[in-house]
């Protein structure tokens, strides 16, 4: 946190009669915290998933636009639905409204427990005045990018690729685990930085079960307990390819 | 940045989220911590939705002392149901008065599909509340006027009641006077200005008064206003919140 807050504010919908804050503006960061398809004048939320998104990334370019920015600077995007098979038409909508292969945010996304008659929620952090730089292994795909923007660097889900071949590694949850670290700690050296820089790492595995095996791995590749990033262990859709995928957010 | 989730395995949306020195929390719902199911009556969301905070700012490495200020949004708003409900939930989750974080209880009829209440909250962690009261103005409410955290201050609605005789005056203007006097002397007693203000709302009863109110905001700060509509109570037309950010350290 900045010693010296220009800006702290909770950002409003424009119906003033809507009371609920659609999320915060510290300094030049947006962080939204409600992001969906509702209408910004009825708050009626209709549609199917490809319409609901669509509506939804509207509502956040109308947001980013009314702070003074540009989907240039938005840093990463979360989608939740509620069913494996939305996620593909709230990728392909993410895609439409960022359609260049070498800039666009961080995005993953997760199934969730939304109210009923909501299809998607979009949580989405910009930096306003800030543009995105996209960093890749070498060899390493990745369909979501990791980005730089501003001193953050953010990662979308990345996974155990072996760095010589791209193929996720063999030996299973381990290995796999071990790897992606392995993975991010490549991601934020290529970024400028190293492990210190590294706050926050959230795993991700299809049942509970991976948690311990992921923990321990985490453990090893950040031996000092004082010195660990938090660590969020969730549950949720992962690939069928892979055991584990994880997330991280560094501050340069 | 932390991301912060009430029960991480199963819920993947965050509950709040950790920004430097603050913390806050927009995603309170009423459901069970345990099976996530939301309960059909007000009184099991609400209790359920202070637990539910409780757990997040724990969850953040603070405690409910670090919580300065709390939302809480209701899908059907009445002022005697919300006050039978959640101020007896909040004084035994609060039971010091005279360090209680403020609130206030807002309308929400957009809430989507069963919930009855959603709560928000910021909390400073590591900083110890000191819960301001002003003199002959307080509310009705078990809350004080304003708490000072740290370098935060977070305002209640500041009341537009007249100082020296404890009542609303009549009337716009006079009320507009005594609504930003009050945040004056709640300022004051945090030893803040109004250049330390990052943001305001404006609780209004009337649209056309907006300008009037603007204007009056715009003579103390340069800090954003935003309007909402909002029923205030008895003859009272307006009340102005805001939050202060004095420099770290």
């Amino acid at each position: 946190m900045p010693a010296t807050l220009k800006r702290l504010n909770e950002v409003y919908p424009s119906d003033v009669k809507s009371t609920v804050p659609l999320g915060l503006r510290i300094n030049d960061m947006l962080y939204t915290t409600s992001l969906n398809a509702a209408d910004p004048v009825t708050g009626e939320i209709s549609g199917d998933i490809r319409e609901q998104t669509a509506k939804t990334l509207q509502n956040l370019k109308d947001m980013v636009e009314k702070a003074g920015g540009t989907l240039d600077n938005v840093a990463r995007g979360v989608g939740y639905c509620t069913t494996p098979d939305d996620r593909t038409p709230v990728d392909e909508v993410w895609m439409e409204m960022f359609p260049n292969e070498k800039d666009k945010p961080a995005m993953k996304v997760l199934l969730g427990e939304l109210p009923a008659g909501q299809l998607v929620r979009l949580d989405a952090l910009v930096l306003l005045g800030a543009k995105r730089t996209r960093i890749d292994i070498p060899n390493v795909s990745a369909h979501d990018p990791t980005i730089k923007i501003g001193n953050w660097v953010i990662t979308s889900r990345c996974h155990g690729n072996d760095q010589a071949t791209g193929q996720i590694v063999e030996g299973g949850l381990d290995a796999e685990a071990k790897q992606t670290l392995t993975n991010l700690s490549t991601l934020i050296k290529l970024a400028g930085g190293s492990d210190s820089n590294i706050v926050q790492i959230n795993t991700y595995g299809r049942e509970a079960d991976y948690i311990p095996a992921a923990k321990a791995a985490f453990e090893v590749h950040f031996p000092d307990p004082a010195k660990r990033p938090a660590l969020n262990q969730q549950v949720n859709f992962v690939s069928s390819r892979m055991q584990v995928a994880m997330e991280m957010f560094a501050v340069l | 940045m932390q991301e912060i989730f009430a029960n991480q395995a199963h819920d993947p949306i965050p509950v709040a989220v950790k920004l430097g020195d603050l913390i806050h929390g927009a995603r309170v719902t009423g459901a069970d911590p345990a099976t996530s199911e939301l309960p059909d009556t007000l009184e099991a969301q609400s209790a359920n939705a202070l637990q539910n905070m409780k757990a997040a700012v724990e969850a953040a490495g603070a405690s409910l002392d670090n919580v300065g200020q709390v939302s809480f949004f209701f899908k059907n708003f009445s002022g005697a149901v919300m006050r039978d409900v959640i101020n007896p939930l909040w004084v035994e989750m609060f039971t010091d008065e005279d360090s209680r974080p403020t609130y206030k209880f807002m309308p929400a009829p957009e809430l989507p599909g069963d919930q009855q209440v959603h709560v928000e909250f910021w909390a400073v962690p590591g900083q110890k509340r000191n819960s301001i009261q002003i003199p002959n103005v307080a509310h009705t409410n078990p809350i004080p006027f304003g708490v000072k955290m740290g370098r935060y201050l977070f305002s209640s609605r500041c009341l537009p009641m007249d100082p020296a005789t404890g009542k609303n005056p009549e009337g716009l203007d006079p009320q507009l006077s005594c609504s930003l006097g009050n945040a004056s002397t709640l300022l004051d007693m945090a030893g803040m200005s109004w250049g330390d203000v990052t943001q305001g709302r404006a609780f209004l009863t009337d649209m056309a008064n907006l300008p009037k109110i603007e204007s009056a905001w715009k003579a103390k700060t340069s800090a954003p206003l935003a309007p909402v509509v909002y029923g205030v109570g008895g003859n009272a037309q307006v009340y102005v919140e805001f939050i202060a950010a004095g420099k770290a350290g």
